[in-house]
Formats: C-alpha cells, structure tokens, sequence
C-alpha cells in the first residue's frame, strides 16, 4: 500500500508581485509502507518544503499529495486527523524544537494531551504508562520527565525529540535533518537509535539530508533534489554506487572523509 | 550584575509599597491637618521631610499619596494588559486582515501621546484620577499589543509550534500552553516599565491638573502646589520629585531583573 | 619563535565554580595549522574566546598567552584591538549572526581597513572588491552594496573570511566556520580556506566536532576533552595511531563511509566510558 503518493507537486512562495521562489518544481513520489525514504539535497533544494507537505504543515501551490490512497485535505477535519494520527516529525534543531518552558515530561505527552488525536482512539491512553515506555526506548531515565530541555545536550534534546515523536504510536516518521545539527561523536548515537526503532516498531521513514552516507546508513530509498526539482530517484545503494546524475555524484564527493588524506 | 538591579528594584518599589501599606494605618501627621504656623518648614526631626504652605507634615501627605500612585499604575497597567495581550495574542497567530486592521490601529493609537488621549476624557468626564487612571490605562494598551504580537511572531517561528502542530494541537492550545508562557516574562518586563510610565503620566496630569483634585493628595499634584513657594523653599516640590524618581526607578531596575531572571536559559552560562 | 604560545591556560565560569579549561599548553608556528577537536561543551570555544581576548566578563581566566611575543593576555583593550582584526583573525560558526544584519556587506569588510589602515574610500572600495572576488564570490561589485540577509550562507561565510584574510593576518582562529553550511558548500569552503591560508602563509587554529573535517585543512591536532587536551600530534599519527580511548572512539564513530548499511555504527561510548553524552 501506498502511504505518501506525490502528484505534479510544486511550491511557491512570495508574492505574485515579487520574484516568487519556486521551492518545488512538479515533484512525483511514491512512498510504500514500511519503506525507508531519504531526501538529500543542497540547502534550497525544497527537500524541508517537501517534509513539511508530508506533514500537513502546509499545502502545495499545485498537484496532489494523496496519503493512504485518498487526497490529502487540510481543509477536511477527518483527513488531517487521520494524517496527525499517523504522522510523526523530528526537526533539526532540538533546541528550538522543544518548549523551553515545558518539562519533558509534558513534551513528550502533548501528542497524547491532544484533542483530535485522542478522540481519534488512535494512541495509547495511558498517558504515564505511554511516557514511561518512550522514554526507556530512547534510553532516556524516567527522572528525565521532570526535568527542563536546557538541561541536557544536544544529543539528549534529539533522544526527547524522538521520544515525543514516537508517543503515539505513528506509523510514519518524518526526519528532518534529524543528525546534523549534532557532534559527529553523537550522530552515531542518534543514527542507531533512529535504526533500532524504525526497525522494531516497523515504521515508514522519510528523512531529510544533506548528508548521502547518512541517508545510505538508514534508508532503503533514496530522491535526490535540485533547486526543486528532482533529479534522480532509486533504491540507496545503486545511487551511491553509480550516481546517475553529475549533481549527485558531487552531492557525494562534498562529504568529507577520514581517509582523505592518509589512506 | 543582573541579580544587584533586581535587589535594588526590589527594595525600591518594596519601599513604596511599604509607605502606602503603613499609610493606611498610621502617618506622622494627619495628612490632611492643616496648621498655618508650621507653614513651609525645612527637614526636621519633628518634620522629617519638613511642612508645605498650609502646615501639612509632608512626609504624612506623601506616604498618601503612594496609594492613588500604585493605585493608578496597578490599575492601568492591569487594563493594559487584560486587553493588549490577547490581541497582540491572536493577530500573531491569526494572520489574516483583522489582525491587520488591529495592529494599523494599534500604531495610530501608538502615535497619539497619553497626554491628548487626557485631555479629550477630561472634557468629556471631568478631571479626576479615575479618568486619568482610564488615559493611561488606554493609552498603554497598543503597547501590549504590539509588544505580544511580536513576541507570539518569534515564539510562533519555532520549530516546537509545528511540531505542536503535527501532532493535532488546536490554535487555542498553542496559545495558552506554548506562546503564553513563552512572552510571559516579556510582558511581566514590559509592565514593569510600563508601571513606571504611568506613575510618570499620573504625575504629569496631576501637575497639569488633569487628574487629581487639590484634595486629593498625588505626587504630581504635590509638585504643583509646591512650585509656587519654589523661592522661598525647594522641599515641598522636591520631596514628591524625588518620590516620582525613586518609584520610576525602581520599576525599571525591577523590569531589568526579572528579564533575566524569568528565562531559564540565561540562568546558566551555555 | 613561535607564532602563538598559550601556557598553562586555565578558564573558570559561574565565578570560579565550573572550569572549563584546563591547564591548557600549546604552540602554533608561523604558516602552522592546528586543528582543535572535541565535544560541544569540551571547551575549545573557549579557548578561541581566551586567545582573542573575547571571554564574557564573568570568566576568569589564568595562565599567558603570547602572540608573536607579545602577551595577549592582561593585555590593555587598546593593544588587543590593534592585533584583533589585522593579524589575528577569527572565523566564527554563524555567518548570520556574525555580520551586521543593517550594514552592507562592503562597508563591513571596509571597517577591517579602516581600522587598521590608512586608506582612501575610493582605493578601500578597490580593495573590498578584489578581496570579494577573492574568496569566490560571483558579482563582487554587486555584493558590496548587498546586505548580509540578502547573502546564501555559504556566501556569508565567504564574506566573514574575507573579512579575517582582507589585511594578511599571521594567525586565523576558525571556530567550526563550517558546520553551519551543507556538505557541497562545506567542501568549498574548506577548500578556499586552505588556498587562502596557503596563499598568505597565515597559520590557523581551527577548531571542529568532525575530524574529517580537521583532517582535510590541518597537519596537527589536539584532542580536548572536559576542558583538557588528551592527544595530540601530526594528524596522519594521531588518526592511524591514537592513543587515547576517547580519541579511538572519536575515530571510529567518523566513519560513517565505511560501515555497513543498517549496521550499529561504533559509538565513543565503546571505546571511551569516562565522557557523558
């Protein structure tokens, strides 16, 4: 089954009077169920533009997006929920993706705390049993709950991040940049955990890069874009073997190597 | 640094508190007792801060007169506040042509000085701190609102919005439980000098004589009964000039602490 | 003689409460690039901060650090503005936050000469151009007059090193001034910063969470970890050889290109159980 069908999308911002941006050029898309997207590209690619489609966080100036077979309407109550109910994102910066002013605790809960979701019968109802559950799965302690965001690192910020995305139990993560904001001693981390839940929970990923050896390390599939536009599509390993595409194959060689050097 | 102005803001507005709290129960003098052969009378240790031109302590009229000043600005400020903050609020989560509309009139009502704002509720209302005490309170409102609608812009810009967003959280909800604590420390700064405006404005009406009756001891008013023994004696003008400026001053220093004192985040050197 | 000498550097926050460095020692020769490696929070920004003369007042700071023989530290303000900007240097992380959103792009760059130097608007504005064109910038001329919001981040970060390489400095000190930028804009970055470097025989300290990175544009290396320097040496020694568990963890979790697909990718944490995350 399909989950996320992307028909003919483009996106433009601006005003008619000024220069608008195309942000996304006619962009077609099929992600199945339980299937591993990345979505690399440079930054002004449209690859955030695209992630926030999939989440419902804005609309498409033209095209369709459909999710599970049938138009998605952010106008129509029952199919935004039904996407909220299922759909779950991880930002880049986890330090502004969490209230500074919320302990952890009612972070990770709001998705639970909300009112469509909850009528929806959707996510779990105990919501203390449910907080307890994520936050060992993101190996996190339960003494974490009570405290503030500015008290742990980045890394720790992601793990809460990831926590409050997986409370109510969505079938579909979306990521976006979740690893580049991080240490590289700490994206190892957040990259094997990412790997282990999409993994054990069975769920469909798409993820937002600019990094190829971080989409080749977790996806399965992988949609290369271009000031817009997309350039090429494919399964991970056949694209970063043999990038059909200049601007791929450069995409890859910008990522700078250990062996560089020395080897 | 931060913590010394949040203790002298403290001590400052706690001392004018102070003042108005022990008026209710006691003054030096009867405030209102009028002894023509004690007339303007320097600092003494009978009369601390000495006499004014009808005899009355002047120490007892100012510790009155501390009321109808934290009276005025609490009242204002409050109004402010109750009506500002909502809309500044809502038309920065709403964007559509209302929000437009309310922050176009909000910077007209920006533009006009509180003092006309009193002069045209005064002909229509008669001078009394009630109406000034409206004046200020009206003309401090499109300073909530465009203070709040800029600060829900910044908070709303957040990454954690959108992820409230995703996950089904109604616009209402956002507002009480993410933008609302967020620009809470914003308007508790704001209100704080807001406070010291409106103690500044009453005391300029009331010198103006558009707000308090001659009966009626303010600062302000004080100030302009005093000027007119100004040759002869500086104390009964300066003492509520110098009232004005401790309670001015005070709020500033107190807005200043709480800023840094309410964000978590400044608490710790990152 | 070396270029920059830093002796026994000690810096506390929270009034003496937390160190964040520790008895630090080091030295960098003239035309030597030496990168700093480490966690956020280890304290190799601020040992930029300590250099320059930067730390908030809060700080307390002990130990010598000597440029060109000169003592930096104690130094009066007057003294350091003189060395800041003209031969010492500095990069920072941000491009946004480190040009002035209301001023033009090459009145900043112009501010680095008039500063220092004595120089007509006419042959300033000459100089600010060629430097532009320098540093990659397409439409040198056009960007002068462009404000730093209306600049690609990869442009900005141009624009700051042109900023740090207009006057010819002995010593750049680079605070990760590319983890901001995606990976193709990274690696140009990386690569002017070393043609630029090469081309005026300025030495550099560069500082990064990514050894890549460090690898690609020094030739030695310090590992800092809570506040302390752990390894150091010649970075092809210190890569294929290192020493200390935390510098093997650090090695093993950078190579991402090597491990396979899916796999549980090598963490500090295996190699080193000391460092918190």
């Amino acid at each position: 089954m399909s989950v996320f069908v992307v028909e003919q999308v483009s996106r433009r911002f601006g005003r008619r009077s000024s220069r608008p941006v195309q942000a996304l050029d006619r962009v077609d898309l099929a992600i199945e169920a339980g299937q591993r997207w990345g979505v690399v590209g440079e930054s002004g690619s449209g690859k955030t533009t695209l992630l926030r489609l999939l989440a419902g966080l804005d609309r498409p100036s033209a095209g369709q997006i459909r999710f599970q077979d049938r138009p998605l309407d952010l106008a129509d109550r029952s199919s935004l929920t039904r996407l909220r109910a299922s759909v779950q994102l991880v930002f880049q910066d986890p330090q502004s993706s969490l209230d500074p002013r919320m302990r952890v605790g009612s972070i990770i809960t709001e998705p639970l705390r909300s009112g469509p979701l909850r009528r929806s019968g959707q996510v779990p109802t105990d919501v203390k049993a449910r907080l307890n559950e994520v936050l060992e799965a993101v190996g996190l302690p339960q003494a974490a709950a009570r405290r503030y965001p500015h008290e742990f690192s980045g890394g720790q910020r992601q793990r809460i991040a990831i926590a409050r995305a997986l409370a109510p139990k969505p079938d579909i993560l979306l990521a976006d940049e979740p690893v580049s904001a991080l240490d590289v001693s700490v994206r190892a981390q957040v990259l094997n955990l990412i790997n282990d839940l999409v993994a054990d929970m069975g769920l469909t990923l798409v993820m937002v890069s600019h990094d190829l050896t971080v989409v080749r390390h977790v996806c399965d599939h992988v949609a290369v874009l271009k000031a817009g536009r997309l350039v090429e599509t494919g399964p991970v390993d056949q694209v970063y073997r043999r990038p059909a595409s200049d601007y791929t194959a450069a995409l890859l060689a910008a990522v700078p190597r250990l062996g560089d050097r020395w080897d | 640094m931060r913590r010394l102005s949040l203790i002298m803001g403290l001590a400052l507005v706690g001392l004018v508190v102070a003042a108005a709290a022990v008026s209710l129960v006691w003054t030096p003098y009867d405030p209102n007792l009028v002894r023509p052969p004690d007339r303007l009378l320097g600092p003494s240790w009978s009369h601390w801060l000495g006499t004014d031109r009808m005899g009355i302590d002047l120490l007892s009229r100012l510790m009155v007169g501390s009321r109808t000043t934290l009276m005025v600005g609490v009242i204002a400020v409050c109004l402010a506040i109750v009506v500002g903050v909502p809309l500044g609020l809502v038309s920065g989560i709403r964007r559509g042509w209302l929000s437009q509309l309310l922050l176009r009139v909000s910077d007209i009502m920006f533009a006009l000085p509180a003092l006309l704002l009193a002069i045209l509720l005064v002909a229509v209302r008669g001078a009394s701190v009630a109406t000034a005490t409206w004046a200020i309170g009206i003309a401090t409102v499109p300073v909530f609102v465009r203070m709040a609608h800029a600060a829900t812009l910044s908070v709303m810009a957040q990454d954690f919005i959108d992820a409230a967003r995703s996950c089904g959280t109604s616009s209402a909800a956002i507002a009480l439980r993410h933008v609302l604590p967020n620009i809470a420390p914003i308007v508790g700064v704001q209100a704080s000098a807001s406070f010291s405006s409106a103690i500044l404005a009453e005391a300029g009406l009331s010198y103006l004589g558009l707000a308090a009756p001659a009966t009626t001891p303010t600062w302000g008013r004080m100030m302009r009964d005093g000027q007119v023994d100004l040759f002869l004696t500086a104390w009964p003008a300066l003492a509520p000039g110098l009232a004005i400026a401790v309670a001015v001053l005070g709020f500033n220093l107190l807005g200043d602490g709480l800023r840094d004192q309410l964000d978590p985040r400044l608490r710790e050197f990152r | 003689m070396s270029l920059l000498e830093v002796d026994h550097l000690n810096v506390w926050f929270d009034r003496g409460r937390s160190q964040v460095v520790r008895d630090l020692s080091f030295s960098i020769d003239p035309g030597q690039r030496l990168g700093l490696i480490g966690q956020s929070g280890s304290g190799k920004s601020v040992t930029a901060l300590a250099i320059m003369g930067l730390l908030p007042e809060s700080a307390l700071m002990s130990g010598t650090v000597r440029f060109e023989g000169r003592r930096l530290s104690g130094a009066k303000e007057a003294e350091l503005a003189q060395a800041r900007g003209r031969d010492l240097t500095m990069v920072f992380q941000e491009p946004m936050t480190a040009l002035d959103p209301t001023m033009k792009v090459g009145r900043q760059v112009a501010e680095v000469i008039r500063l220092h130097e004595e120089s007509s608007g006419r042959e300033t504005r000459r100089r600010v151009i060629e430097m532009l064109d320098r540093v990659g910038l397409p439409n040198p001329d056009r960007i002068t007059d462009a404000f730093p919001h209306q600049l690609s981040g990869g442009q900005r970060q141009r624009v700051v090193l042109a900023m740090a390489l207009m006057l010819g400095p002995r010593l750049v000190i680079a605070d990760e001034p590319t983890t901001a930028l995606d990976v193709t804009v990274q690696a140009q970055v990386l690569e002017l910063l070393d043609v630029e470097l090469a081309a005026h025989r300025a030495a550099c300290l560069f500082i990064s969470h990514d050894l890549a990175v460090v690898a690609r544009v020094c030739q030695q290396v310090m590992v800092m970890l809570d506040g302390r320097v752990v390894e150091s040496g010649p970075v092809r020694q210190v890569l294929s050889q290192p020493i200390h568990p935390y510098t093997r963890g650090l090695i093993a979790t950078a190579r991402l290109d090597l491990a396979r697909p899916g796999s549980r990718l090598p963490t500090v944490e295996d190699f080193y159980a000391g460092g918190q995350l």
